[in-house]
């Protein structure tokens, strides 16, 4: 480890604490209708088009409704998006005259788009056409951020207001949340990626001659090799930095290159590097300020921050330490960081970034449900390549993605809030409001849907055929592809740990219903517990009310996540990545 | 140690780096498979709906 890496990390925790407050009024004041500086622009687009879709804004939705709205409307884009891949071979904007998507790919790709997944079991450049990347895919990066905004807002809503039946109107916040919050920071992110060296055009792909030919070992029709010469190289283009933008700031992760942000056209420079890793938390960081100012308890959104930067830092420096402390099976080979040479494990990781830049994106990838990478989380050390597993596996609470974070995380506080209640022996409250059977059997429901999802599918994998035969590595670090498939895939993150061979009938179709459960299933009870919170009255504080305010609190909710992703993951684990570490240790690699 | 070179990683070599993500177009079977799945889309959401319905009654 070097100061200079430790001076990066902590450069970007200072520069999210900072926009955390300037992002979380903004946020406020769009959904709580106050006026922004963008409403003489905005407010005419508006209203056209709610009057186009018949839209009434001033209605509210109960949370049944809410929720209805917005499973249906997930179906349609779910559908609209497995139409455009199936039939993109004729459709425009196809210059390189790629094929239609096969069935089984283009519905998990479908699926993983809608739920803000964007697990990739396919290489776009070589996939998708640039109308299926840009009307399908990016309208889905938008759309699916959209609407875990607007639930968290809802779910906002529910905590602050009292006595009321409704938590909001799913249409207007949906609207509100694309045009005031997603395409202005898009249009001009979009802008700063293209000013640093990331390509945005619609050119058929480019070809170079090598200066050097080579001669590669390819397949023949009769299944014999064949030595080849290759003399030129394609080079993939398309519009990518206004796909760049929204990958990261709505938390989706999918890249335009197989690559994702290792590759020079989606990420060019460290600038672009420290750009978009703010991009990744900057709403989600920004909403915990939201939560406060409209519960009016700006502590409470506070504590609720810092419990995330606490297990954010753990998180990094857990991942840092490990790879920058190398693999040590490589005895006798110089592993200290020096002006030559960055040290540590490079194996999987972009020079132009080193080992600090790249345990950096990996945590705040993991930890939000983005799933862009820069590095090859396969390549880790297995304590380093356990870190974004235990970040997934915690709920993708910490700083999480836009709006799921806040929503996950409010399902801990119910539970820490609970517990609290238990350990004092009063009658839970938060924020005045009592917790009630109801309301923990909705969080208990939201937590077990997704251990469950991961586990019984995680099983299945690994003792059936079509499940083992896709790892490429045997022993606990090919239970560990097969653990990160699902986990990622039910904690919506879209990241691949690597080496597993994901496009197949089984894993298509399998991490495509465990992206349904994990983003439906969840969010479904946290609606419930919204619509149930709203409706309660509020009594006053007394000297037995749990603060959710401080470092008490703050100290609670870090224990709870915890020891509720410990208990129910840490056998898992113990089979993978520790039993790997060890292993390692002892002298054995995978 | 794992993914020595992650772009030689099995599904990298499946998909082939120039050879597309796709297996098969437009054949009879695979619109029968179209079918199927989106019966199984709709199916979900349907599912998610009464579960929705379910979590409200559970008050």
């Amino acid at each position: 480890m070097t100061a200079n890496g430790w001076f990066q990390i902590s450069l970007y925790l200072l520069v999210l604490f900072l926009i955390t407050k300037p992002i979380g009024i903004f946020l406020a004041r769009v959904f709580e209708r106050q006026k922004t500086f963008l409403d003489p622009i905005l407010r005419p687009v508006e209203r056209l088009i709610y009057r186009l879709c018949g839209v009434d804004e001033s209605k509210e939705m109960r949370w049944t409704e809410y929720g209805t709205t917005m499973l249906v409307f997930s179906a349609a884009s779910l559908i609209l998006l497995y139409l455009f891949e199936r039939l993109q071979h004729w459709l425009p904007w196809n210059p390189q005259r790629l094929a239609n998507v096969s069935p089984d790919l283009a519905w998990n790709t479908a699926v993983s788009f809608t739920t803000n997944t964007n697990w990739q079991a396919y290489t776009p450049e070589t996939t998708m056409s640039y109308l299926t990347q840009m009307a399908g895919l990016a309208y889905h990066n938008f759309a699916s951020a959209a609407v875990g905004i607007a639930l968290a807002i809802a779910v906002i809503r529910g905590v602050s207001r009292h006595e009321s039946k409704t938590i909001g109107n799913f249409w207007v916040d949906l609207t509100r949340c694309f045009l005031w919050v997603l395409l202005p920071v898009c249009l001009v992110g979009s802008l700063v990626l293209v000013s640093q060296g990331v390509v945005q055009n619609l050119k058929p792909y480019a070809t170079a001659q090598l200066v050097e030919p080579q001669t590669v070992q390819t397949q023949g029709s009769d299944g014999k090799p064949v030595s080849q010469t290759v003399t030129q190289q394609v080079i993939a283009v398309g519009p990518t930095a206004s796909q760049e933008v929204i990958k990261m700031f709505g938390t989706n992760g999918g890249g335009f290159f197989y690559a994702n942000s290792a590759h020079p056209y989606e990420n060019p420079t460290p600038f672009t590097n420290f750009f978009e890793m703010i991009l990744i938390f900057a709403i989600p960081s920004g909403l915990t300020y939201t939560l406060g100012r409209m519960t009016k308890s700006q502590g409470h959104g506070w504590a609720v921050w810092s419990a995330m930067a606490a297990l954010f830092l753990v998180g990094v420096s857990t991942a840092y330490w490990a790879e920058a402390r190398g693999n040590p099976q490589l005895a006798g080979v110089d592993q200290t960081a020096s002006a030559l040479h960055s040290g540590g494990n490079m194996e999987g990781k972009e020079v132009r970034f080193g080992i600090a830049n790249s345990a950096l994106f990996a945590t705040a990838t993991t930890d939000a449900s983005c799933g862009a990478v820069n590095s090859m989380h396969d390549s880790y050390t297995p304590l380093g390549g356990m870190v974004p597993l235990v970040n997934i596996m915690l709920g993708e609470v910490i700083f999480g993605g836009v709006g799921s974070g806040l929503y996950g995380i409010l399902v801990f506080v119910i539970l820490a809030v609970f517990i609290a209640g238990l350990m004092v022996g009063r009658t839970p409250e938060y924020l005045g409001k009592k917790i009630e059977a109801f309301d923990v059997k909705m969080a208990m429901l939201s937590v077990l849907i997704s251990s469950l999802t991961i586990l019984v599918f995680a099983a299945i994998a690994v003792v059936a055929k079509f499940g083992t035969s896709s790892i490429s590595n045997p022993g606990p670090h090919g239970l560990s592809q097969i653990l990160y498939a699902y986990t990622s895939s039910t904690g919506n993150n879209g990241s691949a740990f690597g080496g597993l061979n994901a496009n197949t009938l089984w894993y298509n179709t399998s991490t495509a219903i465990a992206m349904l459960l994990g983003r439906f299933f969840v969010v479904v009870p946290i609606l419930a517990i919204a619509g149930n919170l709203a409706r309660k009255k509020v009594s006053p504080a007394s000297l037995g009310t749990f603060p959710v305010t401080g470092p008490l609190f703050t100290i609670l909710l870090v224990s709870t996540i915890l020891i509720v992703g410990a208990l129910t993951f840490f056998p898992a684990l113990s089979l993978g990545p520790i039993l790997e570490h060890l292993l390692m240790l002892s002298g054995k690699a995978f | 140690m794992a993914g020595l070179n992650w772009m030689a990683h099995p599904e990298s070599a499946h998909n082939g780096l120039f050879g597309g993500g796709f297996r098969e177009g437009f054949e009879k079977e695979s619109r029968v498979t179209d079918l199927v799945f989106t019966l199984v889309t709709i199916g979900f959401f349907l599912v998610a709906i009464g579960y929705l319905r379910g979590c409200e009654r559970l008050k």
